[in-house]
């Protein structure tokens, strides 16, 4: 594999990705060459690209990299933010694991069929979730069960029962798990009760059970025996099951929050009006909200057709935001659930298949609203430490100072020692100083708050 | 044959058996870069009269649908999103 291939492209031996000249390519090996014609010459390339479940690529002349013989070069639409399903809310999750069905719907009706079912080959774009491996195709071996059948229950159906039917937080697991939620596991977690549904009962826990019964053990079932029938009914059935899991948000720390937030409302749309203008002004292409909650301000940039993935530590925030922007087809924002705390590590093989949160910047622009006093006191970061993360996060910075005697930051301190004398706005400003230019510093109106717009040194 | 998650063991190691020597009969089949798993593979395989039959009840509540309503539209097109 030559050294420009990317890290999480090793697997299959079908190709795999590399950048040339900060260009990205997908390499087609010779041994993929039957699948890939068949993908393009039987109008399923053309049917799924048109119906946007499918990334579109093009044919390029460019040698093949390193000394790898190819059988094509492909240059595929780029993502302009990978995002991984451990970032995903509970319907982000459904959704993408119904349009992975969906492909494999229509790969069967062309005599294709999906030979993985990862759901890291699943990326947002334009609101929507896509399909981004062109070689998870193949010719359909008639007869045969569905390889990709243990893929699709760990990457999507055992995290989705876990989060429906136990907790939601549950989600984390995929961050653990990097090939899906183990099915033993899953089958242990969920309640009893989860055994009346045919679909849970099919394929999580006789699923779990068979495994467990013939693991390691190398059977090989017999052409001719899995029908076509019985292959379009395990597709139905999985469907089915994934359908009928719901989650509603509700109970979680800060779904109601802009209901309990002291605002008034002139503060808040003066609050709005200032982020607009300073989105505006800095005109970026990508933006990151932080702690964005349900997104409010992050849209105002979205809102501009301007990519802007709004993160958030609360999975029902998540949830609202992308039900929300789903609902008004909305292309440009992308929620996503993150703790700032603890974001995203770089992990997998050699911690080079999937990037940290970080190695996914610079963002143009970071917006930073009623965040800071949470990092500070809630998690005791130093203010330069929190000026240092900004400053590797993104080239300029939209932040709210929010000071003590503001009634937010007297909630969190009611419980605990004031252990923080620096937290003023001077030492605010004194901090940010060493990594920012201050652009802009404008005073909420109706509020004790700040809100300042600052460039990287 | 209803197959559920507690009570078909003695039905997977018969049907094992069988599968596995039939095995025997027949090449070993192109190489698949993921790993199915022995026990997805089987359980496809034990579930697969289930999963047809699912489909042909389906197939024929459809039609019976439509003959009562014969001029209902999309009933065989896939539903929408969630």
């Amino acid at each position: 594999m030559p050294s420009d291939a990317l890290g999480s492209s090793f697997r299959d031996p079908s190709g795999f990705l590399f950048t040339r000249d900060g260009t990205l390519y997908r390499q087609v090996n010779p041994v993929y060459r039957e699948h890939y014609d068949r993908l393009m010459a039987s109008g399923l390339y053309a049917e799924l690209t048109g119906a946007g479940l499918l990334v579109a690529h093009r044919e390029v002349d460019q040698p093949p990299a390193g000394e790898t013989p190819a059988y094509r070069i492909l240059e595929p639409e780029r993502i302009p933010f990978i995002a991984y399903p451990y970032e995903w809310c509970f319907s982000q999750l459904k959704d993408a694991a119904l349009t992975t069905l969906r492909i494999q719907q229509r790969a069967l009706g062309r005599g294709m069929s999906l030979k993985d079912a990862s759901a890291y080959n699943i990326q947002f774009q334009r609101g929507r979730p896509l399909l981004i491996d062109t070689l998870s195709f193949e010719t359909l071996r008639e007869g045969e069960p569905w390889v990709a059948y243990r893929q699709f229950c760990t990457h999507f159906l055992a995290p989705l029962a876990l989060m429906a039917r136990r907790d939601v937080r549950l989600g984390s697991l995929l961050r653990v798990h990097i090939d899906g939620v183990p099915l033993d596991l899953a089958s242990e977690l969920l309640p009893w009760r989860t055994r009346l549904d045919f679909g849970l009962a099919l394929h999580i826990h006789a699923h779990a059970a068979t495994q467990r019964k013939y693991a390691d053990k190398p059977i090989k079932p017999p052409r001719g025996r899995f029908s076509a029938r019985a292959l379009q009914g395990l597709i139905e059935s999985l469907e089915a099951t994934v359908r009928r899991l719901r989650w509603r948000p509700g109970g979680t720390e800060w779904a109601e929050y802009y209901r309990q937030t002291n605002y008034s409302d002139a503060a808040i749309r003066h609050k709005e009006e200032l982020v607009a203008r300073f989105v505006e002004d800095a005109q970026p292409q990508l933006v990151w909200d932080l702690g964005a909650n349900t997104g409010r301000f992050g849209r105002l940039a979205a809102d501009r057709g301007i990519l802007t993935v709004a993160s958030d530590i609360d999975p029902a925030a998540v949830e609202i935001a992308y039900l929300e922007a789903r609902k008004r087809k909305d292309a440009w924002l992308l929620p996503l659930l993150s703790d700032l705390t603890n974001p995203s590590p770089a992990q997998g093989w050699a911690h080079d298949e999937r990037m940290s949160w970080l190695a996914r910047g610079p963002a143009d622009m970071v917006l930073a609203l009623a965040l800071v006093h949470h990092l500070a006191i809630s998690n005791n970061v130093p203010l330069e430490r929190l000026a240092d993360f900004f400053a590797a996060a993104g080239r300029t910075l939209v932040v709210e100072f929010v000071p003590k005697s503001d009634s937010q930051v007297q909630r969190l301190l009611a419980t605990r020692e004031d252990v923080f004398p620096d937290y003023r706005r001077e030492a605010f400003e004194a901090a940010f100083a060493r990594r920012f230019a201050i652009e802009a510093a404008e005073r909420v109106r109706e509020s004790e708050r700040t809100l300042y717009r600052m460039r990287r040194l | 044959m209803r197959v559920t998650g507690w009570a078909f063991g003695s039905r997977v190691r018969a049907a094992c058996l069988l599968l596995g020597g039939l095995a025997l009969l027949f090449p070993p089949r192109a190489a698949a870069y993921l790993d199915p798993g022995s026990g997805s593979f089987i359980l496809q395989i034990l579930a697969a009269a289930l999963l047809g039959a699912g489909v042909a009840i389906r197939m024929q509540w459809r039609k019976i649908k439509r003959w009562f309503r014969p001029s209902a539209k999309g009933e065989n097109e896939p539903p929408a999103d969630a």
